[in-house]
């Protein structure tokens, strides 16, 4: 139910939300749900990394890459819930941070009365590992200087010919785009490989 | 094959650019040299993180939702209280413990209700620093003289009030957002929420006396903490149990204060406080379920 103050909607006091109020509005990136979901479970979160030697960084990492995960999953139409939003998301976040640990022992919050549910948290775990990489490469993309970004950006995301990057980025020749290209590419992918999280995160 | 040249075959057997002999013997090469597999699926994926633009669009909007929230609002980034803090309050109960049990108190010493007559407050423990310091709050509020305030407290029972007070954070109000602010301007709910800023908790509990059925849970909020604070807690927990037993991430939050109000009761209260402690610590899940060990351990 969505609470109505003076017939305006009001999401900082919404508390009966349904599963598929948070998943349409996720999935329509909607800013008062995405707010609503961030007011009312990311305090949660943080308090369980934070009591278990995490920072709130962490906690706000962990948050994001498990609702970038349930958007790609709601985008795609993969996602049915039969949990509570609240279970689902809270979960999510709590695998990412056991396994970053490698903790053997791994307490579900998920009783094994909940088989369904259960099902459904493992199926996200495929998208929520490959949220978790595509950070790590996107991170580590940032970090390159501007002119590397631009080139991978033409190159590898627009899938430019190097005739329009040197022409774009007024290179003195096709030969050095290429060689330009290269060496981004290969300073990119030796910073990924070189973090430690990388080796976490390859299956 | 050069370095660069396996780079290129890469990029080109991604995007489904191999054909014929080209592209048998790359797959041929694939399937005998793990490394090689490993270097595709790593570019693969590379490719399709820098190209899923609507992913990123998605974790800027997050990313920005934080920001504008930590901004607007001490509760998303609050700094929580470092660990010392909370063995330094025990560490104050205990001495507490000792100076009210001291058979040979000199005469001129005052009692805890005396405390906040005191003007040097330098060397007080810490749980009597907390006691203390809620007096000089009840003190410069006209309005909190009330019947539950007037409970004699007896010195046993200070221990377990000076235990629960140090276990206690105060609950901090979030800023409005600018449309909610001109939509609730001037009404009752934002009336309460600036009388709990300003710490009138007399007044936000006589705003409060009946909270619109649309902001119930939110009012409960601002209300139960202006009564534990003038130390109401058996009122306080009639509102922390409403809260937690509503749907809210807030209801974790509302059990633990709950429990913080038992044991300011205590021993009047000591079923309901070990009923409640147990259902906390029977739940692995419960972001409150290690202070509330620590809770049964001072207890004991």
């Amino acid at each position: 139910m969505v609470v109505l103050y003076k017939g305006k909607f009001l999401n900082s006091y919404m508390v009966d939300i349904d599963n598929s109020q948070f998943l349409e509005g996720i999935r329509r990136k909607n800013v008062e749900i995405l707010k609503s979901i961030y007011r009312e479970f990311f305090p949660m979160v943080r308090r369980f990394v934070l009591d278990n030697q995490g920072t709130s960084q962490d906690a706000e990492d962990l948050f994001q890459n498990a609702l970038e995960a349930i958007y790609l999953k709601v985008r795609e139409d993969q996602l049915v819930l039969t949990a509570k939003f609240s279970t689902y998301l809270f979960e999510l976040c709590r695998r990412q941070w056991y396994k970053k640990f490698r903790r053997k022992k791994f307490e579900s919050s998920v009783t094994m009365d909940d088989p369904m549910v259960l099902r459904e948290i493992e199926a996200a775990m495929p998208i929520l590992e490959q949220t978790e990489r595509y950070q790590l490469y996107r991170e580590k993309f940032g970090g390159l200087g501007a002119d590397c970004q631009e080139i991978l950006t033409l190159t590898l995301v627009e899938e430019r010919d190097f005739r329009e990057v040197t022409a774009i980025m007024q290179l003195s020749s096709e030969g050095f785009a290429r060689k330009k290209k290269h060496d981004c590419k290969e300073k990119l992918l030796k910073s990924i490989r070189q973090d430690p999280r990388f080796q976490e995160l390859k299956s | 094959m050069s370095f660069s040249d396996q780079y290129n075959d890469i990029e080109r057997y991604i995007r489904g650019e191999l054909s014929g002999e080209a592209l048998e013997a790359f797959e041929r090469q694939l399937q005998e040299d793990a490394e090689l597999a490993q270097e595709v699926r790593l570019n693969k994926e590379l490719e399709q993180a820098l190209k899923d633009q609507d992913a990123i669009a998605f974790r800027r909007q997050l990313t920005a939702i934080s920001s504008e929230m930590a901004t607007s609002s001490g509760l998303v980034k609050a700094k929580r209280l470092p660990e010392w803090a909370f063995w330094f309050a025990t560490l104050g109960a205990i001495l507490l413990i000792f100076w009210l049990i001291w058979p040979d108190k000199p005469r001129n010493a005052h009692t805890p209700g005396e405390e906040k007559e005191k003007s040097d407050t330098s060397f007080q423990a810490p749980a009597e620093k907390i006691i203390a310091s809620k007096e000089t709050d009840k003190k410069r509020s006209p309005e909190t003289n009330t019947t539950e305030e007037k409970r004699i407290v007896k010195p046993y029972e200070q221990e377990y009030l000076a235990l629960a007070e140090s276990f206690y954070s105060p609950y901090s109000v979030s800023s409005l957002r600018k449309d909610q602010k001109n939509e609730l301007a001037g009404s009752a709910f934002e009336l309460a929420r600036q009388a709990y800023i300003d710490k009138k908790w007399e007044l936000v509990i006589q705003i409060l006396d009946h909270p619109e059925q649309d902001l119930r849970t939110e009012s409960l909020k601002l209300r139960s903490h202006a009564l534990f604070q003038l130390r109401q807690f058996e009122k306080a927990a009639e509102d922390f149990k409403e809260l937690s037993d509503g749907f809210s991430f807030y209801k974790y939050d509302a059990e633990w204060n709950q429990l913080l109000c038992y044991l300011a009761l205590m021993p009047e209260k000591t079923v309901a406080f070990e009923a409640l402690l147990h259902k906390i610590l029977d739940n692995a899940d419960h972001p409150f379920r290690e202070k509330a060990l620590k809770i049964q351990k001072e207890v004991r």
